[in-house]
């Protein structure tokens, strides 16, 4: 069996709206409502599911603790600018072992300090 | 600065094209390696200084030993809290059949879940750290 892509993985949140709020200002993912305790964040041919913690019988009991590195096009710079300009503290920068060759990543906590990394090739 | 402000300097949010890797937190990096190049057919990265990842298509996960954390990481990472869905091309039957042959157990599925770009069919397995792993296919 080979494995093309994620489709999906879930996070637990502790505040649901915070981290929509979050992802949408700071990533530009659009979200979705699905029902109690449960969103996603979608982005290209992915998304992220969000859970609030305690809310979903899926949830795992211990929460996701989770570092993500996502993909744009937008050059390091801009990317630096805007993480900058969303008001979020850049934690560190510059390159890194990407999936498929070396990326240049800005890396921020998220709201539920999960470690997340924004990057291009 | 005001929230408008910063809105308007913010300019055009960047785009996010897909996710490039994942780090899971495991107990035990040879033996995640075996499973998910068994199961799922991954490949073995070894990269940087002592670093493993499992590749597959344009993406990878980045292994951490949960008793060798390195500096920059989550706020608590813990082997056994991920809950992650792979896409292959693979039908549902083939895949049941695949797992069977695996001699890994089924804990939920067959059956239709919301994928990001449509209805999938899923089956969900456990992986050696108990991780939740749902294989679907479009």
């Amino acid at each position: 069996m080979k494995i093309e892509r994620i489709d999906h993985l879930n996070i637990t949140v502790a505040d649901l709206d915070r981290s929509i709020e979050f992802y949408e200002r700071l990533l530009g993912v659009r979200s979705e409502r699905m029902g109690e305790g449960r969103a996603a964040l979608l982005f290209g041919n992915q998304k992220i599911h969000l859970d609030l913690a305690g809310a979903s019988p899926m949830t795992a009991e211990k929460r996701m603790p989770a570092h993500i590195c996502f993909i744009t096009e937008a050059p390091l710079a801009e990317i630096a600018a805007h993480v900058e300009a969303c008001g979020v503290s850049i934690r560190m920068q510059g390159p890194r072992a990407g999936a498929i060759g070396t990326i240049q990543s800005v890396y921020i906590d998220d709201p539920d300090k999960n470690s997340i990394e924004i990057a291009t090739y | 600065m005001s929230d408008a402000g910063r809105a308007a300097s913010a300019g055009a949010p960047i785009s996010i094209a897909r996710l490039d890797h994942l780090v899971l937190t495991v107990a035990d990096i040879d033996r995640t390696c075996a499973f998910y190049t068994r199961v799922l057919g991954m490949e073995v990265l070894r990269f940087g200084e002592g670093r493993t990842a499992l590749r597959f298509g344009q993406q990878k996960i980045n292994l951490h030993a949960a008793d060798n954390i390195p500096g920059l990481v989550a706020d608590k990472p813990t082997p056994g809290s991920g809950d992650l869905c792979f896409i292959t091309e693979l039908p549902l039957a083939e895949i049941v059949a695949h797992l069977g042959r695996c001699g890994v157990a089924i804990v939920a599925g067959p059956g239709p879940r919301a994928g990001a770009i449509g209805t999938i069919q899923s089956v969900y397995i456990r992986d050696p750290d108990m991780n939740l792993v749902e294989i679907s296919n479009y």
